[in-house]
């Protein structure tokens, strides 16, 4: 298993104008502390799991027969992924996530959920060599 | 909860003295008194073991509400008045303390939506200082409609997020209902930008000129309420990280209490 922290300068844009000076930013609850990543080899599962301020219950959506995305009871914030790995092939299992995370954005209306599922993107994305390194361990 | 946990107090004390009363009872004659205190006297002296039996169980009772529930309540609302002070006194350390009563800090509490005809909406739980601790503002909230929220709190809690505003026009000094067009319309455009209705803004026992909101949610992630700072400086609330982090951080703390 690997744990790595996460920095939420390096990740978070700035704030978001909403028009005649009001400015909107993501609550600190949907900004995770550090990411978990742990390979099942009997399940062929990787686990990435996200930890947060609170302890949130999470609720499985299913996006394709490769990504499981654990979505929040209440908030919707990405908690983690479960990816199926056919290969060891760290670039493809982050493009596969990067994917599937892109997609539900474009579907979602809530300002909290999209601007986290744009941060764990981008957590993926910039730290996917330390949250894989369990596959190679 | 106080007033409740005192007023529990005070009923435990009266079935106190009722017990003992009622106790004593049984050494007085009846005889010796006319109608209807014989007849009480003769009742009661009838249903003795029933009544200290109800009297002593309603004291346990009103004990056990008091200590477990009550007074776990009061305890709570203390550490997040505590957490509120604490934070208004770091976040404005740099204002001096003839100003400070010019920057606020306040949390407020969600209500649930009890009838039909009822609205869900914020209510001051706790607020920094002592002045306007009672106030009776109260903010509309919706979570399926964002024109129905009110004010930046209201936002907050639409969004789920943390929302400022800098820079509110100044309220004039006189009653929007009597001031003259251009007065009205910087009512007006106060009560725009601010995200109030125009009445609910006269209402408002301060006129805050920035405001900072962000949403407290429960350790399972519901929402609970929200976290504001407002000043009457138009640039009181800091852009500064650590400031921010001492809102972020409160937040997180009263997560843990709520």
């Amino acid at each position: 298993m690997t744990l790595v922290k996460i920095k939420a300068e390096e990740f978070t844009g700035p704030k978001e104008d909403a028009g005649k000076g009001l400015s909107i930013e993501l609550s600190p609850y949907d900004i995770p502390r550090d990411v978990k990543g742990l390979y099942e080899k009997e399940s062929g599962i990787f686990h990435i799991d996200f930890q947060y301020p609170d302890n949130e219950e999470f609720v499985p959506k299913r996006w394709n027969d490769k990504v499981t995305i654990k979505s929040g009871k209440y908030s919707g914030k990405i908690l983690g992924f479960e990816v199926k790995v056919d290969k060891y092939d760290i670039t493809k299992l982050a493009l596969t996530i990067i994917s599937a995370v892109d997609k539900q954005i474009e579907s979602l209306q809530k300002f909290n959920e999209k601007e986290n599922y744009k941060l764990i993107r981008s957590v993926v994305d910039k730290q996917r060599e330390p949250i894989f390194a369990d596959l190679h361990a | 909860m106080q007033k409740l946990n005192k007023a529990l107090q005070f009923a435990e004390w009266g079935f106190a003295c009722f017990l003992t009363l009622i106790t004593g009872l049984r050494f007085v004659d009846p005889k010796g008194y006319q109608d209807p205190i014989k007849a009480n006297l003769v009742f009661l002296q009838s249903k003795l073991f029933l009544a200290v039996l109800v009297c002593a169980l309603a004291i346990l009772l009103l004990k056990c509400l008091n200590e477990f529930i009550v007074s776990k309540y009061t305890v709570r609302a203390e550490t997040v008045k505590f957490v509120v002070d604490s934070l208004h006194k770091k976040y404005f350390e740099n204002v001096p303390e003839e100003h400070k009563y010019e920057h606020r800090v306040t949390v407020f509490k969600a209500r649930k939506k009890w009838f039909p005809f009822t609205d869900c909406h914020l209510r001051i739980y706790s607020r920094s200082g002592t002045t306007y601790q009672k106030s009776k503002t109260r903010l509309i909230i919706d979570d399926d409609h964002l024109e129905l929220n009110e004010g930046i709190a209201g936002w907050a809690w639409f969004i789920n997020a943390t929302a400022t505003k800098m820079d509110l026009p100044a309220w004039p000094n006189t009653d929007s209902s009597n001031s003259i067009s251009g007065e009205k319309a910087l009512c007006e455009q106060y009560a725009k930008e601010g995200r109030i209705p125009l009445s609910k803004a006269s209402s408002l026992n301060v006129k805050s000129r920035s405001v900072t909101a962000t949403v407290v949610r429960t350790s399972k992630g519901k929402k609970w309420g929200v976290l504001v700072l407002d000043s009457r400086d138009p640039k009181g609330i800091s852009e500064l990280q650590e400031k921010k982090a001492l809102v972020e951080l409160s937040a997180d703390l009263m997560t843990r209490m709520v």
